[in-house]
């Protein structure tokens, strides 16, 4: 009797924890997609599927695919070109100066993709300092960006795995008479080639689903499926063609996540890890070291050039463009000042980072867990995949679908300000679960089998094996999400009410109207913004998890 | 014939190596011994061109290697777990050096690397080399499915595969079970013989360094304190260091050292290849000068023929003996054998017997 109950209480707490994130996924992921999906597919009371043939074969759709294709092979393939020396530099040598190299080169993904948009328009418009080459609005724009927006991901993944190899074996190697070229072929790559692909799946997704950077550089020249979804629902209201492209581009998410789960599965090794691997640079590592200081300089670049800009006028330095930044009527594109649209956003963010922390924690707990059962893995790992679903689908449709079905009683969260916190944290769910659930995992199921021994219940022994290592993972999860919040802006350039935008809409609202006021203050904004979420990304960074956006 | 000279490695301004100066004859096999952390991978690396030298020369065969990398050094190098690629099979490990064209200039023309091209030449220099290490059969074998030994014979066959100038073995066998570590030394002592490999062995374990190699080299913080012949290392340790690193327990001066040569027997077993008991030298000159006998616990034997006599304090079976830790009268607390079956328990009083085998004395 006794140890039937020992055994149901905590299979029943974890199920009454998995509900909640459940239902939470099902009123604001399931019932938006579906209603939107809905829109399109069942207008009228009806299934109408004969859309989806006139809809895939308009050339513009043709164009888009095409284009969303090609150009996120290109920037994965231009991406793992310059990642991998530049993670070879700064895994395996050592150096002064180093750490802060890493931060550096970190520090772009973690830019909200409006203001990477404004940092590259900054760089490449006339007045620029790359402005004679004429790249402003042209799809060699959107590449770079790319590319500077996700160097980060293919440094870090396929780093820390570089970091942690066995030298020993690229010495074997060598020393039976592989050249360091044939060593790195034939040893080094085959085993990086599990992060190598990894990194490559992740970086194609943030490529093939871009949004705000497309919609800041590319303007209404360039579309990704994304970018097309926003026109169709914002400008054309051709619902039924946006709800096509919604399932073509979550069909294609799923399809290259298995396909890389698989990549990634055919090609692993058991590796043997170790530590302290990292060497001084030689004379023969010049050539890489040279790769790897031009890769920094074209990071720090737009950087640079954003700040710069933000500072001048004319022809001399000013801070105008930030002293407008307090004032309420200093663009006729807005109707608040850009310090209310930072508080905005700071108040936003918290409310977004408390929800996505604690339905994070809630599912990171249960997708840890180990069932006895195959029946019960089974079911974890459906949980596991679902909350990684949000990954998939275009925040564009998440954001719509929130207009269309959150309309009506009961749920008539139209005019709340519930909404942008509510869509953000649900872009954020995904990340915080990947950046606390590894951490719980790697806590050896014995500890607490340990502490059970000795007389702990379920939740004493729960809290005495994996609460000591909780906190970081969570810390890290809290800034993680709320520097995502801050930078969100596919589903909040919905949802937002024009009387209280968050700063990336501002941003966005600047750009997009001509006039060099505009300009300097977009640029402005986005320094501060940038500031704002470095910031915090530096703080997550402190707690060195290494789980932090790790899929 | 591998001779280093004044060979220095430094880590910015840590010496890990220094004034290292010594010689493998061709087809010798020279073991570094040392506790871990004393430089011997480091020296190991270095030799292999791994580790840039801060001062001195390695040369192989009278030709200065340096500025020659790794890949043209024609070595092997074998590690204590193997470090096989996972990604290939046992066999595609082994055809691994089988398939790299190195230049070798000053290698005589070999039969079966003029084969190398046909592809069933390989395949039959795969197969012969796995029978050399024992595992016929194995090459489409997955690495993951070996045993550790297995792994380990699979190395070796590998970097025998390089037919390599000089074979570099870091602890080839510390990652081994015991019973196994020494079966497969025995055999890797045959291979290397068989094969005339000239192989430098780091090692921590003076056992293995004692089954494998000719020459033994002692490393304690980067430097060589002993090298010589294996026998007379083991025999005639220079320093108390030494001594207790390859395995001497006791330490005797004055009285009590001359005490136990006195009863040591006169004639004693000698060991083949030494010029004599160090026990004879070390009656003669351990009175007086301040010199140390220093004694392996096998030097000590309860027997009841023998002449000394003490106190058991406490004693504990081993694999194929009793080690007794032993009060000897006139003597002190020392380290004794006693034969399997003995039953001795703190406080009973035995007689020993001291054996010349097993006893050095250490200079002043």
């Amino acid at each position: 009797m006794g140890r039937h109950r020992d055994r149901l209480i905590p299979a029943l707490g974890v199920g009454l924890l998995a509900l909640v994130p459940l239902a939470f996924l099902a009123v604001f992921f399931v019932l938006p997609v579906g209603g939107m999906l809905m829109r399109g597919f069942h207008p009228d009371g009806a299934w109408d599927f004969s859309g989806v043939a006139e809809v895939l074969g308009r050339p513009r759709t043709a164009r888009v695919l095409w284009f969303t294709v090609s150009m996120a092979a290109a920037g994965t393939a231009l991406t793992l070109l310059l990642g991998l020396p530049l993670a070879f530099v700064l895994y395996r040598l050592r150096f002064a100066g180093r750490a802060v190299l890493r931060a550096v080169v970190v520090m772009p993904f973690v830019l909200p993709t409006v203001v990477v948009g404004v940092m590259f328009r900054a760089l490449l418009s006339s007045g620029g300092p790359l402005g004679f080459l004429g790249w402003d609005r042209s799809w060699v724009a959107i590449l770079l960006a790319y590319v500077f927006f996700n160097l980060a991901v293919v440094v870090r993944t396929v780093g820390s795995m570089w970091e942690g190899l066995d030298r020993r074996a690229e010495d074997a190697a060598a020393a039976l008479g592989a050249s360091p070229g044939r060593v790195f072929r034939t040893v080094t790559l085959p085993a990086l080639m599990p992060s190598i692909i990894s990194a490559g799946t992740l970086v194609f997704l943030f490529c093939s689903t871009a949004f705000g950077v497309v919609l800041t550089l590319g303007g209404l020249r360039y579309g990704t499926i994304e970018s097309e979804i926003y026109l169709l629902t914002t400008e054309f209201l051709d619902l039924q063609a946006a709800a096509v492209l919604s399932v073509i581009q979550l069909l294609a998410v799923v399809v290259m996540l298995a396909l890389a789960a698989r990549g990634r599965a055919r090609t692993e090794q058991s590796l043997t890890r170790t530590r302290g691997v990292a060497r001084a640079p030689r004379r023969a590592d010049g050539p890489l070291l040279v790769v790897a200081g031009v890769v920094v300089g074209f990071i720090l670049l737009p950087v640079l050039t954003l700040v710069w800009r933000s500072l001048r006028d004319g022809g001399g330095w000013t801070l105008d463009n930030y002293r407008l930044l307090a004032e309420p009527g200093a663009s006729p594109a807005l109707r608040v000042s850009i310090m209310e649209a930072v508080e905005n956003s700071l108040r936003t963010a918290v409310d977004a980072t408390v929800l996505a922390v604690l339905l994070g924690l809630c599912v990171a707990v249960v997708v840890s867990r180990r069932p006895r059962r195959a029946a019960g893995r089974r079911v974890v790992s459906a949980l596991d995949g679902a909350f990684m679903l949000p990954l998939g689908i275009s925040a564009v449709t998440v954001g719509f679908g929130f207009l269309i079905t959150l309309d009506r009683p009961p749920l008539d969260l139209r005019t709340s300000a519930v909404l942008v916190p509510i869509a953000q944290a649900l872009v954020a769910l995904p990340l915080v679960v990947r950046t606390i659930a590894p951490v719980l995992r790697s806590v050896d199921p014995r500890l607490r089998q340990a502490a059970a021994a000795l007389g702990a219940g379920p939740l004493r022994a729960a809290s005495t094996a994996e609460g000591p290592v909780l906190w970081r993972p969570l810390l890290a999860a809290t800034g993680f999400a709320f520097a995502i919040s801050l930078g969100e802006f596919g589903a909040t350039s919905f949802l937002s009410r024009p009387d209280r935008p968050t700063v990336p809409v501002v941003i966005y609202q600047l750009i997009s109207r001509p006039g060099v006021d505009n300009l300097g203050m977009a640029l402005a904004a986005s320094v501060v913004l940038a500031l704002l979420t470095v910031t915090v990304m530096g703080l997550v960074e402190r707690l060195r998890v290494g789980s932090v956006g790790a899929f | 014939m591998l001779e280093l000279n004044d060979v220095g490695v430094r880590f910015g301004s840590t010496v890990a190596v220094a004034d290292v100066t010594l010689t493998v004859p061709e087809g010798e096999v020279l073991a570094v011994l040392g506790p871990s952390g004393c430089g011997k991978s480091t020296l190991l690396r270095a030799i292999a061109g791994l580790e840039e030298l801060a001062t001195g020369t390695v040369a192989l065969d009278g030709t200065d290697l340096a500025g020659v990398p790794t890949h043209r050094r024609g070595f092997a190098l074998m590690f204590q777990d193997g470090q096989l690629f996972r990604h290939l099979d046992v066999a595609g490990n082994i055809r691994y050096p089988l398939s790299l064209r190195r230049p070798n200039p000053d290698r005589r023309p070999n039969p079966d690397r003029a084969r190398r091209a046909a592809p069933s030449a390989v395949t039959e220099r795969v197969e012969e080399l796995l029978e050399t290490v024992g595992l016929p059969g194995y090459g489409s074998r997955e690495v993951s499915t070996l045993s550790g030994g297995e792994q380990q014979r699979v190395a070796l066959a590998r970097a025998l595969a390089a037919e390599p100038r000089l074979l570099l073995l870091d602890e080839p066998l510390s990652a081994l079970d015991r019973s196994l570590r020494e079966r497969l030394a025995g055999d890797l002592r045959g291979i290397l013989t068989q094969t005339g490999t000239t192989a430098l062995l780091v090692t921590h374990d003076h056992d293995e360094a004692f089954t494998l190699a000719d020459r033994m080299a002692l490393m304690f913080d980067g430097r060589i304190v002993q090298h010589g012949p294996t026998q007379e290392v083991w025999t005639r340790p220079a320093t108390r260091q030494v001594a207790e690193f390859i395995g001497f327990s006791t330490f005797l001066t004055g009285d009590p050292a001359r005490r136990v040569l006195a009863a040591t027997e006169a004639r004693t077993p000698r060991q083949a290849g030494t010029g004599g008991s160090s026990a004879d030298a070390g009656r003669s000159t351990v009175d007086g000068d301040g010199s140390t006998l220093a004694l392996r616990r096998s030097a000590l034997r309860v027997d009841p023929a023998g002449s000394l006599e003490g106190t058991v304090v406490s004693a504990g079976a081993i694999s194929d003996a009793v080690r007794v830790e032993l009060d000897l009268d006139g003597v002190g607390v020392v380290e004794a054998l006693a034969d399997q079956h003995a039953t001795l328990r703190a406080g009973d009083r035995c007689r020993v017997r001291a054996h010349a085998v097993g006893m050095a004395r250490l200079g002043p």
